[in-house]
């Protein structure tokens, strides 16, 4: 017997547009069904038949943007494809990117984490108008425990 | 190194005395009345920047893409004019006059001192149609205007103008083509089977077939990827070439249909290409391209003038040298680029690798040199 392998996606979704803060608060919930959408739009009731029992949406930030899915390894494909043909995410134009790829959490949650202190820092750089440096520097620490604290 | 050859350039105002160029107002002596009336009038006098002949929503949206492609981590891109079935034979224009060479300079590294950003170069598209079919404007008269751009490319839309894409203008010259990219958008099917024998002379020559992932936002996303297999089956097919007729470039008129290296690759290999391909058509594909295009300004592709370089000269003359070195922009600022991009690549790779081993091996003496240490890694496993 073979153990069942993962991809896990890293994924930010880049707001683009009319930047304004987004009043509707995307869940992760949210993202797995516009996940669907786009999958079963796109390859059909077979293309989500081969994603949809093992897609998992593990974390979403609102903030950040940062979204960590995880997929069965054998169609991940489908699902990254999916991902890619996403243009709007709960109502708001997006660019979704998968920053990274990786077949373990624990590759997954480093990279996050390398990734999100990247994301805070060039918010730092450019002065978020609503956001401190104190405010962001406690957003970069929970931002890592909620990371660190994800489990397969 | 990710390289998007097909960024489209907004279309600039049209200006009235863009219509008489110095050639023609010489042999229009007659007709100087119009022109005296152009030169007086206030409105007459043309932009020498390609940015400020564009309307300013354009310009603006076109720098929040390139910033996006450059956040993206694209680090070359073409800017593509487009012309309908044939140059105008009256008055052809260059949009990218007066850019020297980009659009952009603060955002060039060739010219903001090696700061971050993406080198920006000039594509001419043109779409051939029926009207087309008699020539559209490539012969020796517009020899001068296609020197301004770095790579030119074709659209056929009928089989004879495809055919002859294929076969005459992808042949070494000062106008030879780099790229043919079929319509994805418009049919179920495409308007002509590309014949293998076509595609191989092409692809002999030196050109390549575009596939541009915007078509995939759009309403005929369903005739794209019907059109994209196969432009990938024809392309990208055979055994001879290696699978290495296509690339795969944006054509994202939009900030929100632009997408990520990673992405475009990842779509490739739904289109059924294996994933090597896929980063080589998005990489080193169009990057050989681009320095294959430069041939054009040499005889037939292989004489070009040969430049002397002095090793030890006085002050004076080196001031010369850099001031000839800028003129010739092409082939050696570019080539430099690339190089310095590629040593820069594998400068991170080595140091990721570093940094990776520094963490895991906290707990052995250290060793002198990394590779020892992997090996007996490997061991222990």
């Amino acid at each position: 017997m073979v153990r069942f392998k993962n991809r896990w996606l890293l994924i930010e979704f880049i707001p683009c547009g009319a930047a304004q803060p987004s009043q509707r608060s995307t869940t992760s919930k949210q993202i797995w069904s516009e996940l669907r959408g786009t999958v079963v739009h796109n390859f059909g009731e077979v293309g989500w038949g081969a994603v949809g029992g093992s897609l998992n949406v593990k974390y979403y930030s609102p903030v950040t943007n940062l979204c960590i899915i995880r997929v069965a390894r054998d169609h991940y494909r489908t699902a990254w494809a999916g991902v890619t043909l996403l243009t709007s995410l709960n109502g708001e134009t997006c660019i979704p990117r998968v920053v990274h790829c990786s077949g373990t959490i624990k590759q997954a949650q480093i990279a996050a984490i390398k990734y999100d202190r990247e994301l805070i820092a060039r918010m730092k750089e450019q002065g978020a108008p609503d956001l401190s440096s104190d405010k962001l520097d406690t957003l970069l620490a929970t931002t890592v425990a909620e990371i660190e604290a994800l489990q397969d | 190194m990710f390289i998007d050859l097909n960024v489209p350039f907004p279309e600039p105002i049209v200006y009235e005395s863009q219509f008489t160029p110095s050639k023609k107002k010489q042999k229009q002596k007659p007709a100087g009345l119009t022109n005296a009336h152009a030169s007086t009038s206030a409105m007459a006098v043309v932009p020498a920047h390609p940015l400020e002949r564009l309307r300013v929503p354009d310009r603006k949206a076109l720098r929040e893409r390139v910033e996006m492609l450059i956040h993206l981590g694209y680090t070359i891109i073409a800017f593509t004019q487009s012309v309908q079935s044939k140059l105008d034979p009256a008055a052809p224009v260059n949009w990218f006059d007066g850019g020297e060479g980009t659009v952009f300079r603060d955002l060039d590294p060739r010219f903001n001192g090696g700061k971050r950003g993406v080198v920006q170069l000039r594509r001419l598209n043109v779409v051939l149609d029926e009207a087309s079919e008699k020539g559209f404007g490539f012969n020796a008269q517009t020899t001068q205007l296609l020197a301004g751009y770095d790579i030119l490319s074709l659209t056929p839309l009928t089989t004879s103008t495809f055919q002859s894409a294929c076969l005459q203008h992808s042949l070494p010259s000062s106008s030879t083509i780099h790229l043919i990219t079929a319509p994805l958008l418009p049919s179920p099917r495409l308007p002509y089977y590309m014949k293998h024998t076509l595609v191989r002379t092409a692809l002999k020559n030196g050109a390549r077939f575009e596939i541009c992932y915007a078509g995939v936002f759009g309403d005929g996303a369903r005739n794209w990827w019907a059109n994209a297999r196969e432009v990938v089956r024809a392309a990208a097919g055979g055994r001879r070439d290696g699978h290495e007729g296509v690339i795969f470039s944006g054509g994202a008129g939009r900030v929100e249909h632009l997408r990520a290296p990673g992405d475009v690759m990842n779509l490739g290999t739904t289109l059924g290409l294996p994933h090597e391909t896929c980063h080589a058509a998005i990489s080193r594909i169009p990057k050989s391209l681009i320095i294959r295009a430069e041939t054009r300004r040499t005889y037939r592709a292989i004489l070009s003038e040969p430049k002397l370089v002095f090793s030890a000269v006085p002050a004076g003359a080196a001031e010369d040298g850099g001031e000839q070195r800028e003129d010739g922009k092409g082939v050696k600022g570019l080539m430099e680029i690339l190089n310095e991009e590629e040593e820069r690549s594998r400068k991170r790779v080595l140091e990721a690798d570093d940094a990776g081993e520094g963490q895991e091996g906290d707990g052995e003496e250290s060793e002198p040199s990394g590779r020892k240490r992997r090996k007996r890694r490997r061991k222990n496993r």
